[in-house]
């Protein structure tokens, strides 16, 4: 069976706070994780583990276009929060959004190798649960 | 934009220079491919390679341009040439309609020489440039 499925990172499409910042981006990565404890009975040979709470980063890479206007760079400033949506293949009716209802802007840093483009790198901690959804 | 406008790019920034064309002693300065009955001393400027570079949703174009001076018998000319070649396109910038150029540097020395008819030396010296264009 064709694959028709799979994409690439080419199309996505990443909303922080009202601002669009995919324009010129070279990676987003979503990574979530769960707190979990360790339930084990004295006596039991293997450790037994239960999951509470969850947690979740999205990390994002862009060029950083030094022009006038420096709307990515000002939309994630430190602490700025706000509605986090992505959408891994663009915003067409029906395909597949990711959504926090609250992120935080938790770092943003400026990266100019002498010999390379000028990377802005922002990371977002989530502050609400993972809503998979579609457009 | 045109697979030759850098090319042409180039030509006109350095036809453009009094300097060069003080130092060649005239306009001698070609695309591509100089004339069969080339007086010399003449620069040639011509496409080795042209990329795109698949890193961010914006388009990016590289382009590898030998640029050289090719002298008879005057190792000293050649290069003098060449100097004046890297003065005037080394972190410079070009005109491309609808391109902004963001890098444009000095990559790899171009310097041989080869026997000609009657026991002359053509001498040859320049570089490889990287030009990379962004829209």
């Amino acid at each position: 069976m064709a694959v028709t499925d799979r994409i690439s990172g080419k199309d996505v499409y990443v909303i922080f706070n009202g601002t669009v910042l995919d324009a010129d981006f070279t990676s987003v990565k979503v990574s979530e994780e769960g707190d979990q404890i360790d339930v084990t009975a004295a006596d039991e040979e293997s450790h037994y583990y239960v999951g509470i709470r969850k947690d979740g980063t999205v990390d994002m890479e862009l060029f950083y276009n030094a022009g006038t206007a420096q709307t990515e760079f000002d939309a994630v400033a430190v602490n700025n929060a706000g509605t986090l949506t992505i959408g891994p293949k663009g915003t067409t009716s029906t395909y597949p959004k990711l959504e926090w209802t609250r992120a935080l802007v938790k770092t943003r840093e400026l990266d100019f190798p002498f010999d390379a483009e000028a990377k802005l790198t922002v990371s977002f901690q989530c502050s609400s649960a993972l809503s998979r959804g579609s457009f | 934009m045109n697979a030759n406008d850098p090319g042409s790019a180039l030509y006109a920034k350095l036809i453009a220079g009094t300097a060069l064309t003080a130092e060649i002693g005239g306009t001698r300065i070609y695309l591509e491919q100089p004339p069969q009955s080339g007086t010399l001393p003449y620069v040639l400027v011509s496409r080795v390679t042209g990329s795109d570079m698949y890193g961010s949703p914006r388009r990016v174009r590289r382009y590898i341009y030998a640029v050289k001076a090719v002298t008879m018998d005057d190792l000293t000319k050649a290069e003098d040439i060449d100097d004046e070649l890297d003065t005037m396109l080394y972190d410079s910038t070009l005109t491309v309609t609808g391109w902004g150029t963001y890098w444009l540097r000095r990559n790899t020395d171009i310097a041989y020489q080869e026997a000609g008819e009657g026991g002359v030396v053509y001498h040859h010296r320049g570089a490889l440039y990287e030009l990379r264009l962004s829209k």
